[in-house]
């Protein structure tokens, strides 16, 4: 009710005055320009913060009322800040990252396995992932800052300020008048996908050697209620950027090496016992959809088009490889697993996909094996009986393309 | 149902026997907590006499025991208290009314009431028993509903709501608890086509009367009985509508309010206000009613952000609401609604008015006493009492504090 009141008597103030001379009369003669150099010196400076490379911190997190630990590291990569945090929501694992291209999280409310943030989650992630608060280099970011008066947070007057991001979302924080450290924030948040705003309360601040930060961060907003109790803060440590990277999804780790450009020595025959053909093509396979799908496309020997996929079915715990090509168009579906070998092995013969010609059924047995950093091979194998025996159709030796594609 | 008697005769000879025994029993009815948030469901308790500040390390402590998990409250009445939990009965996961010695924290008796619900943010039963004389009335999970005897656990009558009102089992289960006003029990029945609200029987269980449609799932509020120009009224929120019928079942009035789930049970504040709140942004409300010749108007004097109850209500002390905005305990004026005093770091607890003091006991387990001023947060003293989440509110009775945990049961001493 006190907040209402006094933002509703500063946002009347505020219309009725020219934008500059109302900050100036907000903030006792200040402009938002100086309460933030106040701010940034409250937290140690900007030089203290840029001797900062990376961040480890360890506390208790707490969510839906159940404490645990986390651990969250930041490390700065050029511009960009790779995060991390480790920590559970409830009973739950939630992993979230930033490795300088994706936010991402492995978040076991949803389903296990990264996965990119997306909406809503995504704005929450990029301000969670931030080294210093955003008034640090906000000209720099293309932001904008407006002071918005006295504002009253729990009965604790504050300075308010108003930030409007590059791309165009806002939230407020409120500023201790007297120490120009943070009090709260106003900012978007996430109710499991839902769009909400949230309030986030920052206390016990320390110093940390150059620099000051808060020990106790709290954010509610819906029902939720999450703190965060920083026990130990570890600053400059040495962190594999490896933290960062956005995991494959599951099942897809055993196939990393698979993706890129390869020279590829294929060796193929049309029927048993005829001499094998050898030809040399150039192949790429991208990966999509965050690792979750191998896409190559090519041209065979006589000129066929043909685009393959792999990914892994994680409901039914198989993985699953199609192929069509511009002759047949017939979208060929292989379904298999890991054998005590190693070998990925994938067969049409579940599948209701195999080719039907001549009177003949013919299925086909896809094997990936000997996968390296280097490369690997594909044999493809045909049986018109049904796979009681199989024929080595088609092997094709893939080699890692000394030029990356 | 099946009653589990433990050692009945030898474990209320015990109890009589043990030395604060005579002294539970001794006091009159009126320090019962016989229900849900106590004599009035308000969780104002009228006993005095009460520590003015704890020593360090907290209250004493008299007994403390293992609990199933679960988040009913705790009832007490004369040297007995009443409680759910869930465990395991001849290998199947269900859901107990158990009686407990007040003295000692044994189990006297319990019976099983239905299948244990696990529902993602914890699990077992959310209703708490309601006693009336020699018979407890308890609701389980998935809408088992029963009347027991108090001596020993034994059903005189039981039904299933979604079978006597064609309810659903709601995502949280079953939760409210049931109240009785003289011959009547007054529940949500949470079915459609008029009968949303019902009253029973209190002897047999039959329905003396039905009301309302309510939302298609049943809520987790549980109603008041307030008396406006000395008539009876049970208020609650249900759906959209904050809600106030007769012990005839005919509305009186009712008035918009913001959809969601609305757990918090709303406070009388006499002669003729209610507040109401409610969490997932909705915030409270005050409202003014006026009955006159069988025509009531409501009328809204102040609504606010700053007081969303989730799971824990608020308590009326002296022009002052206490209770928690989600996870910020605040004190706000009845007057209009502002924020005296707030404080973080108790997450989303829950609190009791008693002898001039708030009792809060934090999500994680924290006990504190503060005082009831709105003058300003004074801790008078605290106690690290459980562990783990703890989302019920305290019961006092007799001098004597009750908690529970998902895991624990424990008994203090109030008076020193």
């Amino acid at each position: 009710m006190i907040e209402r009141k006094t933002t509703l008597v500063l946002t009347l103030l505020l219309a009725a005055l020219p934008a500059a001379a109302t900050t100036e009369r907000q903030a006792g003669g200040m402009t938002a320009e100086e309460v933030i150099e106040k701010h940034v010196a409250a937290r140690g400076g900007r030089e203290a913060w840029a001797k900062i490379r990376s961040l480890k911190i360890t506390g208790d997190f707490t969510a839906f009322s159940k404490v645990s630990p986390f651990t969250l590291h930041r490390k700065r990569a050029g511009d960009a800040v790779l995060y991390h945090l480790d920590h559970k929501l409830g009973d739950k694992l939630v992993v979230v990252g930033y490795d300088g291209e994706t936010y991402w999280w492995d978040n076991r409310w949803f389903q296990e396995g990264a996965q990119a943030i997306k909406g809503a989650d995504l704005a929450v992630v990029e301000r969670d992932a931030e080294m210093t608060t955003p008034f640090f280099d906000y000209r720099e970011k293309g932001h904008k800052v407006k002071l918005a008066g006295a504002v009253t947070i729990d009965g604790l007057e504050t300075l308010a300020l108003e930030l409007e991001r590059a791309d165009g979302s806002r939230e407020t924080w409120y500023l201790d008048p007297e120490t120009y450290l943070e009090v709260a924030r106003d900012s978007p948040a996430s109710d499991f996908g839902r769009p909400a705003e949230q309030r986030t309360y920052y206390d016990d601040f320390r110093r940390v050697g150059e620099v000051v930060m808060p020990f106790f961060v709290e954010s509610q907003w819906y029902t939720r209620d999450r703190v965060m109790a920083i026990a130990e803060v570890e600053i400059n440590p040495e962190i594999d950027d490896e933290l960062f990277r956005m995991p494959l999804p599951i099942g897809m780790g055993p196939l990393r090496a698979l993706a890129g450009t390869f020279e590829v020595a294929v060796a193929s025959r049309q029927q048993p016992g005829a001499p094998l053909e050898e030809s040399q093509r150039r192949s790429t396979i991208v990966s999509l959809l965050g690792g979750g799908l191998l896409e190559e496309r090519y041209a065979t020997a006589d000129g066929n088009q043909v685009v393959r996929t792999l990914s892994y079915d994680r409901y039914r715990k198989r993985y699953q490889l199609t192929q069509i090509n511009d002759a047949t168009t017939l979208l060929d579906v292989q379904r298999g697993d890991f054998d005590d070998q190693g070998r990925l092995v994938l067969t049409n013969l579940d599948t209701g996909t195999p080719l039907e010609m001549f009177g003949l059924t013919i299925h086909e047995r896809c094997s990936i094996q000997d996968v390296t950093e280097q490369g690997f091979t594909l044999i493809r194998e045909l049986s018109i009986d049904g796979g009681e025996s199989w024929f080595e159709a088609e092997k094709s030796v893939y080699a890692r393309s000394d030029d990356g594609g | 149902m099946m009653a589990i008697s433990r050692h009945a005769w030898s474990a209320t000879l015990a109890a009589a026997l043990l030395a604060g025994g005579a002294t539970l029993v001794a006091e009159t009815a009126e320090h019962d907590w016989p229900q849900f948030r106590g004599p009035n469901r308000d969780g104002v308790s009228t006993e005095t006499g009460l520590l003015d500040a704890w020593p360090e390390g907290g209250p004493k402590e008299l007994w403390r025991r293992p609990l199933g998990e679960g988040y009913s409250a705790i009832a007490v009445v004369g040297d007995r208290l009443y409680t759910m939990y869930a465990g395991e009965h001849d290998g199947e996961a269900v859901e107990f009314a158990a009686a407990f010695a007040a003295g000692s924290g044994e189990e006297l008796w319990r019976t099983v009431v239905g299948k244990k619900k696990d529902t993602e943010f914890g699990n077992g039963p959310r209703s708490t028993p309601t006693v009336d004389g020699d018979t407890v009335y308890v609701l389980g999970s998935f809408g088992d509903f029963a009347a027991l005897a108090t001596a020993d656990g034994e059903p005189r009558w039981r039904f299933k709501l979604t079978e006597r009102f064609g309810s659903r089992v709601p995502h949280w289960g079953f939760s409210t608890s049931a109240l009785v006003d003289g011959e009547l029990l007054i529940l949500e029945g949470g079915g459609p086509e008029g009968k949303s609200y019902a009253a029973l029987d209190k002897r047999t269980g039959e329905v003396r009367w039905t009301f309302g449609d309510g939302p298609p799932e049943p809520g987790y509020n549980s109603p008041i009985r307030v008396e406006m120009n000395g008539e009876p009224r049970y208020v609650y929120v249900v759906g959209d509508k904050l809600n106030c019928i007769d012990d005839k079942g005919n509305e009186v009035w009712s008035h918009p309010w913001p959809r969601g789930e609305t757990h918090a049970m709303p406070v009388f504040v006499p002669p003729n206000k209610i507040f109401a709140s409610g969490a997932e942004g909705v915030g409270a409300m005050l409202v003014a009613v006026s009955e006159n010749g069988g025509e009531a108007t409501v009328e809204e004097v102040w609504k606010t952000r700053f007081m969303k109850n989730h799971f824990s209500s608020s308590v009326l002390h002296e022009g002052y609401i206490y209770g928690f905005d989600n996870a910020t305990l605040k004190a706000i004026s009845v007057a209009d609604g502002e924020t005296a005093w707030a404080k973080r770091g108790l997450g989303k607890g829950s609190l009791i008015y008693a002898d001039g003091h708030l009792i809060v006991l934090s999500d994680r387990g924290k006990l504190l006493l503060l005082a009831a001023t709105p003058e300003g947060y004074v801790e008078q003293g605290s106690v690290q009492a459980l562990d783990g989440r703890c989302w019920t509110a305290p019961t006092l009775s007799r001098g004597r504090l009750y908690l529970r945990s998902q895991s624990e049961m424990v008994s203090y001493d109030l008076r020193g």
